[in-house]
């Protein structure tokens, strides 16, 4: 791996991406509000070039927890690949489903334990979240993508939860990061974008194209 | 009478695009700051015509530094260009007194609307 | 949406996946064969109609709320069986599957693009997992069960415990726990031997038995020793049930070689509550009501103080 890597994106092609990725999330937000009934607050996304080896490290960084978490993770594949991690902790997550519980049934927890119900309730806003960032992403590259079914996963990250096959020696990763708050403040969460950058010229060209469509250069 | 433009954003590339977004006859004097805080010190010393404010930037965001915009002159121009435009967002913003709200990424036509709305807001406020 | 292409409406109607497309008003746009089959609806008298009118079931905010997100960002929308158990009320295939009264289903369902990439329809696939989940439930509970009696053993025991108290303290639901024990048990196995030792624990538990609720939960957790959570219940309702239990047991009559032999029960009754922290807290509770039986005589209900 060249030791130049962490150039492999100019300085103004990386605020351009980083850019792009404060629109999509905004947009993102905008419809999830409208859609999970919730008001999201966005924090500025960090973007990080990385090799596949400091991934896991980046993130337990990021996160500073030791205790619990209740983690989404999916996959999503177009031009632009890579794996989406929502994190929340437990006690976020439990807050987060009292938020939404006022619109559904409480009959359905006679049926289940509510440990499962907590999870697949989690998982969906998950899906719905990852799918709203991802997507929107995506659009604003001229790409769009396939997903894998959301799987959770409770306890730690580990590195185990990276697609296998998509990090090998050879690519970089960039990952994004955001803090969202719902309109409760208390209730906060981290989602990491991990994109493998296998097309690294499909990806500078589709952040040209998407600065001069907008008349920045 | 619009010739100073303040242009507050944390990102390179919009305030590259917000510039050249803005209509290139008129003799416009730029200045930029890329957080709220060194935003706010600029305002402060170049008291501008008109602000462009981002609301997502590190150590002070675009909301703080509109209420500290607003606590030193009422009737500043301020337009919010933001990713953020949730029906909340936008309320809040106005009623903090933001001139108007423009989603980004901000087309030529919005932009020059927008400085026709401050063109006639400073008018108005020149005639009291 | 042009669905006459030979080949695929081929592949689409041989599929043992049922595949309904819908546009952004829930119209219906196609309707494949496994549909047909199971709605017992045909596809010309539901081509262009409402879902909801014929299955109002869908129209409920979560599944309108993925949808809507499909059609906003794209995103697929999972519907686990074990969440959902069905998308589309249908009856099972097999006699076998008499134990459910409509099919199990996991489905998925992802948006369908135009030239331009807009999203104008989204997809649903449905898959009939009735078989797969007839038979992890029934391994599933050949793990819950306690081999010789047919009650619940102590995994699951623990399992529930630990849920329903869960539902206590986050919802404020009563819970109440009955622990009883078999008097003498020991005497018994020693003068008549194990096997009709095995036995009276199965009468005791046909005893047992009827006097509980389907949602009460029975389980053998030692040799001799049986345990009843009761939810929704009171302490007195609790108390009542105990009685009633070592009174049915009592009058029982049991012959061992033309000798008659009364066995009896001592029990602890116990009732959740705001100083009690975990359930184990709960179970010592009762645990120790029932030494109190044991050691005042046996054949007897002791109630724990609140």
């Amino acid at each position: 791996m060249n030791p130049g890597y962490r150039d492999i994106l100019t300085e103004l092609e990386k605020d351009a991406f980083k850019e792009i990725i404060n629109i999509a999330f905004g947009k993102a937000a905008a419809s999830l509000a409208d859609i999970i009934g919730l008001y999201v607050i966005l924090s500025v996304p960090k973007v990080e070039v990385l090799q596949p080896d400091e991934i896991q490290h980046f993130i337990e960084r990021e996160l500073n927890e030791t205790k619990g978490l209740n983690i989404i993770e999916q996959y999503y594949m177009g031009k632009i690949r890579g794996a989406a991690f929502l994190v929340l902790s437990y006690e976020n997550s439990k807050q987060l489903l009292s938020l939404l519980e006022k619109d559904e049934s409480k009959d359905s927890f006679n049926f289940f334990s509510i440990a499962m119900l907590e999870q697949e309730t989690v998982t969906e806003i998950g899906n719905i979240i990852i799918g709203a960032c991802v997507s929107k992403m995506a659009e604003l590259l001229k790409d769009f993508v396939t997903y894998t079914p959301p799987r959770f996963i409770g306890g730690k990250f580990s590195g185990r939860d990276l697609p296998p096959k998509l990090f090998d020696k050879e690519t970089y990763a960039i990952v994004l990061k955001t803090i969202f708050q719902f309109e409760n403040k208390n209730i906060s969460g981290f989602l990491f974008l991990v994109n493998s950058v296998e097309s690294l010229d499909w990806l500078k060209k589709a952040i040209h194209d998407y600065m001069q469509h907008y008349g920045y250069e | 009478m619009i010739k100073k433009i303040l242009i507050v954003d944390d990102s390179v590339v919009a305030r590259m695009g917000l510039k050249k977004a803005i209509p290139q006859n008129a003799s416009y004097e730029f200045y930029e700051a890329c957080d709220g805080a060194s935003g706010l010190e600029q305002f402060k010393m170049i008291t501008p015509d008109v602000t462009f404010l981002d609301l997502t930037m590190p150590v002070m965001t675009g909301f703080q530094a509109l209420d500290e915009i607003k606590k030193i002159d009422k009737n500043a121009v301020v337009i919010v260009v933001t990713a953020d435009i949730q029906k909340k967002t936008v309320d809040r913003v106005l009623e903090a007194g933001a001139l108007l709200v423009i989603s980004k990424p901000p087309s030529l036509k919005e932009i020059s609307d927008a400085l026709e709305k401050a063109r006639k807001f400073k008018e108005g406020m020149m005639k009291r | 949406m042009d669905t006459n292409n030979i080949y695929t409406t081929q592949i689409c109607d041989m599929m043992n996946i049922g595949i309904v497309v819908l546009d952004r008003e829930f119209k219906i746009h196609y309707w494949n064969r496994w549909m047909e089959l199971h709605s017992g609806i045909m596809r010309e008298n539901i081509l262009n109609l409402q879902l909801f009118d014929f299955f109002p079931n869908l129209n409920n905010p979560k599944f309108m709320r993925n949808c809507k997100s499909l059609f906003t960002f794209g995103n697929y929308y999972f519907l686990s069986q074990k969440l959902h158990h069905f998308i589309f009320p249908f009856k099972p295939v097999s006699a076998s599957d008499f134990q459910f009264e409509n099919m199990q289903q996991s489905g998925s369902i992802f948006p369908i693009r135009n030239e331009k990439n807009e999203i104008d329809y989204i997809c649903i696939a449905v898959h009939d997992v009735t078989e797969l989940v007839a038979y992890e439930q029934k391994l599933l509970e050949m793990t819950k069960r306690d081999v010789l009696t047919g009650i619940y053993n102590r995994r699951y025991l623990e399992e529930r415990m630990k849920d329903e108290f869960e539902k206590h303290t986050r919802y404020n639901r009563t819970l109440s726990l009955i622990v009883f024990d078999i008097d003498h048990f020991k005497g018994i196995n020693d003068t008549c031997g194990h096997q009709y030792g095995d036995y009276i624990l199965k009468s005791i538990v046909s005893i047992v038995k009827p006097c509980l609720r389907t949602v009460d939960v029975f389980a053998r957790y030692g040799g001799e020793e049986f345990c009843c959570l009761l939810p929704e219940t009171d302490i007195e309702a609790a108390a009542r049930v105990a009685e009633r239990l070592k009174d049915a047991v009592a009058v029982q009559e049991y012959f061992f070689q033309n000798t008659l032999i009364r066995v009896t029960i001592s029990l602890g009754v116990a009732k959740a509550n705001e100083n009690l922290r975990t359930i184990d807290a709960l179970f010592k509770k009762a645990d120790d009501a029932l030494y109190e039986a044991k050691k005042n005589g046996r054949n007897r209900v002791v109630t724990a103080k609140i």
